[in-house]
């Protein structure tokens, strides 16, 4: 029997700091043949223990495809955090994982994609970015927007910069505060929707950020039309295990480890306190 | 195919366990030193006492212990971690009908979709013998209620079953670890023969008399599935709440932990878990501070709804509850299970009599 509760051993390859509080680790696994058999899909998530601080679960940022190690995104908020953010490349640090369901991908084939990220909620929808564009004609037309609190606040600046330039997909930012070196628009992100033109019978929106733009971004999307089903956004909880045991993160009958941590509308509107 | 049942007479129960004491450690009724009864390894044949009420504690503690390490770790040159396994056997003996379903409840979460190795590997070594209760222990018992006793059909998780008749006991096996059991010393047991079988009828006709059987949890279910129990009702019951927790740690279904590390150097410690609780308030507190269950009722719905709701009976094969009765023992404010049944009950309906919760008559429509 496997111990599911057992984390395996992870090298931290590369440390890039994203803003103030935020850093992207590079993981790589110390044991090639678990590395290989180590598959994931966009929207999943691991438990990242620090040992003798705890353990905590990070989204994958990176996409699917990505030899023996992926890349997270972790803005430093509690104790496992910010122990994470003081090591450097060459630490260890252990993995459990991947768990939860993804966002769904197959399905959007030949559909318009509508992304909406806010703040430290575009890493997960990054990893199915990188997914969309590994096999770009299969879908229609991709559109990101994403809102930071401030230009500082904003991650993956280079990556915005080549999705900007590449002309296949269309990249649309906006900061809720400008500041001198902000010449883009200003204001939350939902403020960016009058911008695209999209249908809604043949478009699937991915949302994920902070509850608060959650709850308009979905009320937008469903002012404009789209159908609740069409709407996809991930739930967070406090979360132990990652395997439906200890309890911590079910919301009515639902586990967001397991059934979760991608919801449709759909199915989050029938659950007990909502985000 | 059909086990045999078996007779050993009252006095002839010592010599077998002292021959079962050899299997492992031997988990079973003893009288504490406060006189309290307690599920305890014993140490000696004599300590056991199988006409104990019961335990206030479940056995669950000895297969979900309330503090467990998962793994050790090491730092330095090389980090490694060392998971530990506790593999001791352990025979429960005399375990009351709804602390087995508890633990084969306990079983089948723990073993769906991701197996939890270290409950399994206590579980694999341990053998359950059941006492049936033909009487209520206890005036909080309501198990035949909940299907939770108050004894056990073949299947329904025990090795062995002991059923009390006049000065003897009918002894039925359900699997091969049971009748191992009865193999420890065959020379005790003879055929049950049909006067045997015919007292033992006898007693079972008596049983709905003797405890009493009422409809709550059915209707519980009903009004917490279709989210029927209004808003102030839950207001009003989570308000008597004082997240003292014993609810739960009593509770031979409970399941929630949490997990933490410990180390003095960031060099070498571990990681353990213990219980946890969805009643309390931080269970959902984030790393943020925001806590998206931080209403006291819904807190407290949040425990009723997972022990009662038909999403939750679906997914578990059954209800949450088993009628132990612990709960109603230890809520020092009353809301606990059985209290919590009641006050459904009288939902939508005038009371009889005035319990402090009792619904006052509706004067407009």
């Amino acid at each position: 029997m496997e111990n599911i509760y057992l984390p395996h051993l992870t090298q931290i390859a590369a440390v890039r700091r994203e803003t103030a509080d935020t850093q992207t680790f590079g993981l790589r696994f110390a044991d090639p043949a678990f590395g290989r058999s180590f598959r994931f899909t966009p929207g999943q998530f691991v438990e990242v223990s620090v040992f003798g601080v705890g353990e905590v679960p990070i989204g994958f940022a990176s996409g699917p495809a990505q030899g023996n190690g992926f890349e997270i995104t972790v803005k430093a908020m509690g104790s496992v955090t910010r122990a994470l953010h003081r090591l450097q490349a060459g630490d260890w640090v252990g993995i459990r994982g991947p768990f939860g369901n993804s966002f769904p991908y197959e399905e959007a084939k030949g559909q318009d994609i509508l992304i909406v990220g806010g703040g430290i909620g575009l890493p997960p929808l990054r990893s199915l970015i990188e997914a969309f564009l590994q096999q770009r004609d299969a879908f229609g037309t991709i559109a990101i927007l994403y809102g930071a609190r401030t230009p500082q606040d904003r991650v993956y600046k280079p990556e915005l910069d080549r999705w900007r330039d590449r002309g296949d997909l269309l990249l649309l930012e906006t900061v809720d505060v400008g500041d001198d070196t902000w010449t883009g628009p200003v204001g939350v992100v939902t403020t960016l929707f009058r911008q695209v033109t999209t249908d809604p019978s043949r478009t699937i929106a991915y949302t994920c950020g902070p509850p608060i733009m959650i709850k308009f971004v979905i009320q937008d999307l469903l002012k404009l039309g789209f159908a609740e089903d069409r709407i996809v956004s991930t739930l967070e909880r406090y979360m132990k295990c990652g395997v439906g045991k200890c309890g911590h993160c079910a919301i009515g009958p639902k586990y967001v480890c397991v059934d979760g941590p991608v919801f449709t509308y759909k199915q989050i509107k029938g659950l007990p306190e909502p985000p | 195919m059909a086990r045999r049942v078996q007779v050993i007479q009252q006095e002839a129960v010592p010599p077998w366990v002292a021959a079962l004491m050899t299997e492992g450690t031997l988990i079973g009724p003893r009288h504490g030193p406060n006189g309290d009864p307690q599920l305890a390894p014993l140490q000696a044949v004599e300590e056991l006492n199988l006409a104990y009420t019961h335990d206030l504690l479940p056995p669950t503690r000895y297969l979900l212990p309330p503090t467990e390490v998962l793994f050790r770790f090491q730092g330095g040159e090389s980090l490694s971690l060392s998971p530990e396994y506790d593999e001791r056997r352990r025979v429960f003996f005399g375990i009351r009908s709804c602390d087995v379903k508890g633990i084969r409840y306990q079983e089948q979460f723990f073993r769906r979709d991701f197996p939890d190795i270290y409950f399994l590997t206590r579980l694999e070594n341990a053998t359950l013998v059941s006492l049936a209760c033909m009487a209520p222990p206890l005036p909080t018992c309501f198990c035949p209620c909940c299907d939770g006793g108050p004894l056990l059909k073949p299947g329904e998780g025990h090795d062995l079953q002991l059923t009390p008749l006049q000065g003897r006991y009918l002894v039925e096996a359900d699997s091969e670890a049971g009748d191992a059991l009865v193999a420890k010393a065959p020379e005790l047991f003879r055929e049950a023969t049909a006067a045997d079988l015919a007292e033992r009828e006898e007693l079972l006709s008596q049983i709905d008399q003797r405890f009493s059987t009422t409809g709550y949890l059915s209707r519980g279910i009903s009004k917490v599935t279709n989210d029927a129990v209004p808003e102030e009702v839950w207001e009003e019951l989570a308000e008597r709440c004082i997240h003292c927790g014993g609810c739960a740690y009593l509770c031979p279904f409970c399941t929630c932990f949490t997990v933490s590390d410990r180390s003095r150097d960031g060099q070498q410690g571990e990681r353990f878990r213990r219980w946890d609780h969805c009643i309390l308030a931080g269970f959902t507190r984030e790393a943020s501070g925001h806590n998206p269950r931080d209403r006291k009722c819904e807190q407290f719905k949040r425990r009723f709804f997972h022990k009662l709701s038909y999403q939750y009976l679906q997914r578990e094969g059954r209800p949450g509850c088993v009628g132990c009765g612990r709960c109603l023992t230890t809520c020092m404010t009353a809301v606990d299970m059985a209290a919590v049944l009641m006050r459904f009950r009288e939902l939508g309906r005038k009371p009889k009599w005035g319990p402090p919760w009792a619904v006052k008559p509706r004067t407009s429509p």
